[in-house]
């Protein structure tokens, strides 16, 4: 285990750095996205002060349905985060070492997406000054109390995961980047920790990861199972599943998936790393996106063919309302499109390609963002309390242009984090790859 | 023609049946019509022997339940509750005009009478209290301050209220005007009985249940107020009486729940939130405290052959 001693191939070295250093650093071209992105963004917090100034009253959120998309957005970035603990802990963890090149990037979308999540709960505040209350009056009862401790938690070890493994790297870029600006190796020298590549900073190295890998796991699964509690501990129609908690979970998996392999394709297009983000690691990836949709579609089946079977009174209107009423178009989008051709075409070979996987993960993860609006909104739209006389606006939800656009800020913001990160450190893990390999095996385990 | 027959019997049947089954509805002033005089022992002996003449031979004996039980509707005991909730006037009416098997009385017996039995009838209800349609001059001279008081009379088991107007420190009982009674409770108050006009002595009685709750001294704060604030003015009082049951039932809050603040939460989520957070964040602070290793080890000096790269 952490006895093991590492064995670096120099040659395989220098050639990995050099490919892989080659695109860190700011360009034109990157300063001209992030000025783009900024530009955006931009007009997307001035629609956010024009909330903050006038209140929730200029979303679409109303007495009835008080969640809307923000809520469903928060669902999804923390969907999306857990990618990072589905490769480098589960799979990882169960000895596979095609992940290798990916779990740098996955934990790249875990930690830019768990920020953000933090945020978009933010935006949902009618009184965000008041956050720190939160934790001064917290109720442990309060599943939003677990949600915040979670999700900051897990932020923190999603950090600590990109970060430790970062630090070799780091040291082995700061003296093959001559050309970088002072300030750049500055950060990463303070970065890579007085590193020496002493054979006992690699042991222990090893051991610090090897816990956070394994703390990742409960404490991904908490956060995702508790944000599914938000919602499950309510008894109105469609929350009111005992499977919700592994029903997120999957549906996390899915959507976590589908993000990473479309990062992993821009990645291998734009930085030319096509010898190491390589066909093979795609059909692999095609075959655990097909897995954990297979995974999903077992649990969507129980959530809906069990209500739908009984047709309680309440389910009822819920579950014609997703079928055949006004959200079906969405639903049968987010359940054929994100989810049931993409389980059946992976089943072939040429599916699993960059290219078609890249459609297929785009499909997925739009998909995944709808199917959070489908689980949040419309069951908000069917109040057990007795609504009469009250005006339509306050029953059926709509969301305004300024909500959407603070919804699309914080994707932007999501994109920056994981833009600046991509160009500030390198994407692939340097010396892991150089790694020998009758050794790797042994790494984690 | 046997064929028509058998129609207008089934047609006859089903009247009489569905009007059996449909409460007995009394037009509304009807229901409010009240005696003109109180009720005396005289009056009450006086409808004994009506009532024993002309009702028990459906009816049977108030309060030995020996009514004909085979009649439709069933004619019931007139001294149950349910006979007891219809108003003075509703009790008129119902023996004025009868109903299906219930003859009507209209003619058969005097007014005076039929308010003779119903006195008799009264009689057999503890809580009962008389409201009168006395004739009362309310004459309030102008300048006359209107003030109210709330007290409980033991002997006929009510609330009196007394409407008292006072002028140049003279004061005097005002009658005929209609005093509302209620008990506060959370969300708006319970109304105690309907609107009564007080008497010549400015009294009016509104007889008490003593099951209401009250609170664990079994109080119960009553207020009084004029009905026809629009003309009286906005005259009203409050008074808290020890009259009511005893209620001393504990606290939602009291118990460890969910619903409670953090220090009455149920243990099981305390320790298991606590937990969760304090095992995850030891080993959190244990890796940084390992890096810190790794951050000491990089000051020692290294030769070239130990180093990995």
């Amino acid at each position: 285990m952490s006895e093991h001693n590492i064995k670096i191939n120099k040659e395989k070295l220098d050639k990995i750095a050099e490919d892989v250093l080659k695109p860190v650093g700011f360009n034109n071209a990157y300063i001209n996205w992030m000025l783009f992105l900024t530009v955006a963004l931009m007009a997307c917090i001035y629609a956010y002060v024009i909330q903050y100034r006038e209140g929730l009253i200029v979303t679409g959120m109303r007495d009835m349905v008080s969640w809307g998309m923000y809520i469903a957005n928060f669902v999804f970035f923390v969907a999306t985060a857990l990618v990072g603990m589905l490769i480098s802990g589960v799979i990882g963890l169960l000895g596979y070492t095609w992940i290798k090149p990916i779990t740098r990037i996955a934990e790249m979308i875990a930690v830019a997406f768990a920020a953000v999540a933090g945020l978009v709960i933010v935006s949902d505040m009618g009184r965000p000054e008041r956050l720190h209350h939160v934790f001064l009056y917290g109720r442990v009862q309060s599943p939003i109390l677990w949600d915040v401790t979670v999700v900051t938690t897990y932020l923190v070890i999603s950090t600590l995961l990109y970060m430790l493994p970062l630090i070799p790297d780091l040291a082995i870029a700061r003296g093959r980047m001559k050309n970088a600006p002072q300030w750049m190796l500055k950060l990463y020298k303070i970065l890579s920790f007085n590193w020496t590549h002493h054979p006992k900073q690699y042991q222990l190295l090893f051991k610090a990861t090897r816990l956070l890998i394994i703390l990742v796991i409960p404490t991904a699964f908490a956060i995702h199972t508790v944000t599914s509690w938000l919602l499950a501990v309510n008894s109105r129609s469609g929350w009111d599943s005992t499977i919700f908690g592994p029903y997120f979970l999957t549906g996390a998996f899915v959507t976590g998936m589908g993000a990473v392999i479309i990062a992993v394709f821009f990645f291998r297009n734009n930085y030319k790393l096509r010898s190491y983000l390589d066909e093979p690691l795609f059909d692999k990836m095609g075959k655990l996106l097909e897995f954990v949709c297979v995974v999903y579609f077992y649990f969507n089946l129980n959530e809906f063919v069990v209500p739908a079977y009984k047709m309680k009174e309440f389910d009822a209107i819920h579950i014609h309302e997703l079928f055949l009423g006004k959200h079906a178009l969405m639903f049968w989008f987010c359940q054929i499109c994100g989810l049931i051709v993409p389980m059946i075409v992976l089943l072939w070979k040429p599916f699993r390609k960059p290219v078609p996987l890249f459609v297929i993960s785009l499909f997925v993860l739009v998909g995944a963002w709808f199917k959070r609006y489908i689980i949040v909104i419309p069951t908000m739209e069917h109040p057990f309390l007795p609504v009469q006389n009250l005006p339509n606006e306050w029953v059926v939800y709509q969301p305004t242009v300024i909500e959407s656009a603070v919804t699309i800020g914080s994707i932007i913001m999501g994109i920056m984090i994981i833009s600046v990160l991509a160009k500030l450190f390198p994407v692939i893990p340097i010396w892991e790859m150089a790694e020998e390999d009758e050794e790797t095996k042994s790494k984690i385990i | 023609m046997n064929k028509y027959y058998l129609i207008v019997v089934i047609c006859v049947c089903a009247v009489l049946k569905s009007s059996a089954q449909s409460s007995w509805l009394v037009p509304q002033e009807q229901k409010e019509k009240l005696s003109l005089v109180e009720f005396t022992d005289a009056m009450r002996a006086s409808g004994k022997e009506v009532f024993s003449v002309k009702c028990t031979a459906c009816h049977g004996m108030p309060g030995e339940g020996t009514f004909n039980a085979l009649l439709n509707p069933s004619p019931g005991d007139p001294a149950s509750e349910k006979f007891q909730m219809n108003t003075d006037g509703a009790l008129f009416y119902k023996i004025s005009e009868g109903r299906v098997t219930m003859p009507s009385f209209k003619n058969a017996l005097s007014k005076a009478d039929i308010w003779n039995v119903i006195a008799y009838l009264r009689s057999f209800n503890p809580v009962y209290v008389q409201e009168t349609a006395e004739k009362i001059e309310t004459n309030i001279a102008p300048g006359t301050v209107l003030s109210l008081g709330i007290s409980f009379d033991e002997s006929k088991k009510a609330v009196a209220v007394q409407l008292v107007g006072s002028l140049e420190g003279e004061k005097n009982s005002i009658g005929g005007v209609g005093i509302k009674l209620m008990a506060k409770r959370y969300f708006g108050n319970l109304n105690i009985g309907d609107v009564k006009r007080t008497n010549k002595e400015g009294l009016s009685y509104f007889s008490w249940d003593h099951s209401l709750p009250g609170d664990s001294l079994g109080n119960v704060q009553l207020v009084a107020q004029v009905d026809q604030a629009e003309v009286y003015g906005d005259v009203k009082t409050e008074v808290t009486l020890p009259i009511a049951q005893v209620t001393n039932k504990p606290p939602l809050n009291k118990d460890r729940a969910m619903w409670n603040t953090v220090k009455k939460a149920p243990i099981w989520i305390i320790v298991g939130y606590t937990g969760g957070v304090v095992t995850v964040w030891f080993f959190i602070f244990y890796v940084l405290f390992i890096m810190k290793k790794v951050f000491a080890l990089g000051k020692e000096p290294i030769t070239e052959e130990e180093k990995v790269i």
